[in-house]
């Protein structure tokens, strides 16, 4: 905790009330969060009037929208997610083309909506031989998807995944084979939800029947590369 | 999007949509307009989840946060004619008490109507309307310090009036 500076404390708390009513200039709003994060009194004040500005906003009258309002909202976050997968999915699939130098892929995509994109990346892929590529979707133990994977054969094999909505922290990234033995192959650091991770394999791609993550926090993914 | 999603995210939007509704409809007053900017904060609000933190403020405080700061964006960016701060204090009134109010709702009602009027109105036009301390100065013709000290001082009153709940 910084020294205590009342003068600072003052001119801070002069600035509270617009702060917690969404309004403060700029610069001042940047120097006064810096303040506050390092002196819990002002950031008593802070959180008090955030309160009390919060409970006004709940004093405005409810009113229903109109139906299929609930519809429509729900088409617009199924837009955007289906979206960002697919972007997603296109940046790792031309990340997988930079790396198969000198390896035709054949590419199975767990998919059905991205077949259209596997026959355009079949034929790029062509022009080298081949080993395989397989994408399988991570899932948490709800069955909610939460990221992917893809898995490389060749020389050398590797393994990458994307996460997206996964509890943050750290996660020990398995393969359990086919023979049902487990390899701990790394770790992968989760940050807001979101991480990314890669490494070469020794095992085949083939022999690998599922890939583990678990967190510290309890959290486990899991994606099937068998079938 | 995954089936647990599309559940989760259905008793979400259920839950909340006529709070979001309702606060975006009076500021933004055009029914078209505010239905548009209710999808959108919906969205926002999906988008950022990840960036919520319970510990700090209810999922309520939250997205009624996104839904203002939205709703006001849409005011400016639209042009439109924002509210009328004493119509805006008027559905905030005592007399304007529903079932929906809680204890706390009730009393900042009573704390509200308690406040002189040059204290109530600039808390009004910065909440409600996202008005600067010094966009209500120049408004009503005030010094900034004026302003500050009002809005401050009529803060103060209510958070003490919430604090003497039990």
């Amino acid at each position: 905790m910084s020294a205590r500076d009342p003068a600072r404390c003052a001119e801070v708390r002069d600035l509270v009330p617009e702060l917690a009513m969404g309004v403060a200039p700029g610069e001042q709003r940047a120097a006064a969060l810096a303040h506050i994060a390092t002196c819990s009194d002002c950031r008593t004040v802070l959180e008090l009037t955030t309160d009390v500005v919060d409970e006004l906003l709940m004093l405005v009258p409810e009113h229903e929208p109109p139906a299929g309002f609930e519809a429509r909202v729900l088409a617009g976050i199924s837009a955007s997610t289906g979206l960002r997968r697919r972007v997603r999915t296109w940046l790792a699939a031309a990340a997988v083309l930079l790396a198969a130098a000198g390896g035709g892929l054949a590419v199975h995509w767990a998919d059905h909506d991205e077949r259209r994109l596997a026959g355009e990346y079949r034929r790029t892929l062509e022009v080298a031989h081949g080993s395989s590529l397989r994408a399988a979707g991570l899932l948490t133990s709800s069955g909610t998807r939460a990221g992917d994977v893809f898995a490389y054969q060749g020389d050398p094999s590797w393994v990458f995944m994307t996460i997206d909505g996964a509890p943050s922290g750290t996660y020990e990234v398995r393969l359990v084979t086919r023979d049902g033995r487990t390899h701990r192959i790394g770790e992968c650091w989760v940050q807001d939800g979101r991480g990314s991770w890669g490494t070469a394999l020794d095992v085949q791609v083939g022999s690998v029947e599922r890939i583990e993550m678990r967190g510290a926090g309890g959290a486990v993914l899991t994606a099937s590369l068998s079938g | 999007m995954a089936d647990g999603d599309q559940d989760a995210a259905s008793a979400f939007v259920r839950r909340y949509q006529a709070r979001v509704f309702g606060l975006v409809l009076t500021i933004v007053h055009t029914p078209a307009v505010a239905e548009e900017v209710s999808q959108e904060v919906f969205l926002k609000a999906w988008r950022h989840a990840s960036s919520y933190d319970a510990r700090r403020a209810r999922v309520s405080s939250w997205l009624l946060t996104i839904a203002r700061n939205a709703a006001i964006d849409a005011v400016r960016y639209r042009h439109e004619e924002p509210m009328d701060p004493d119509v805006l204090t008027s559905m905030l009134a005592p007399e304007e008490r529903d079932d929906g109010d809680t204890a706390t709702g009730l009393t900042l009602r009573d704390a509200l109507a308690g406040l002189p009027a040059e204290q109530r109105r600039p808390i009004v036009l910065m909440t409600f309307q996202g008005l600067t301390a010094r966009e209500v100065a120049s408004r009503e013709g005030l010094p900034l310090g004026t302003v500050k000290t009002r809005v401050r001082r009529g803060l103060t009153r209510l958070r003490d009036g919430l604090g003497a709940l039990p």
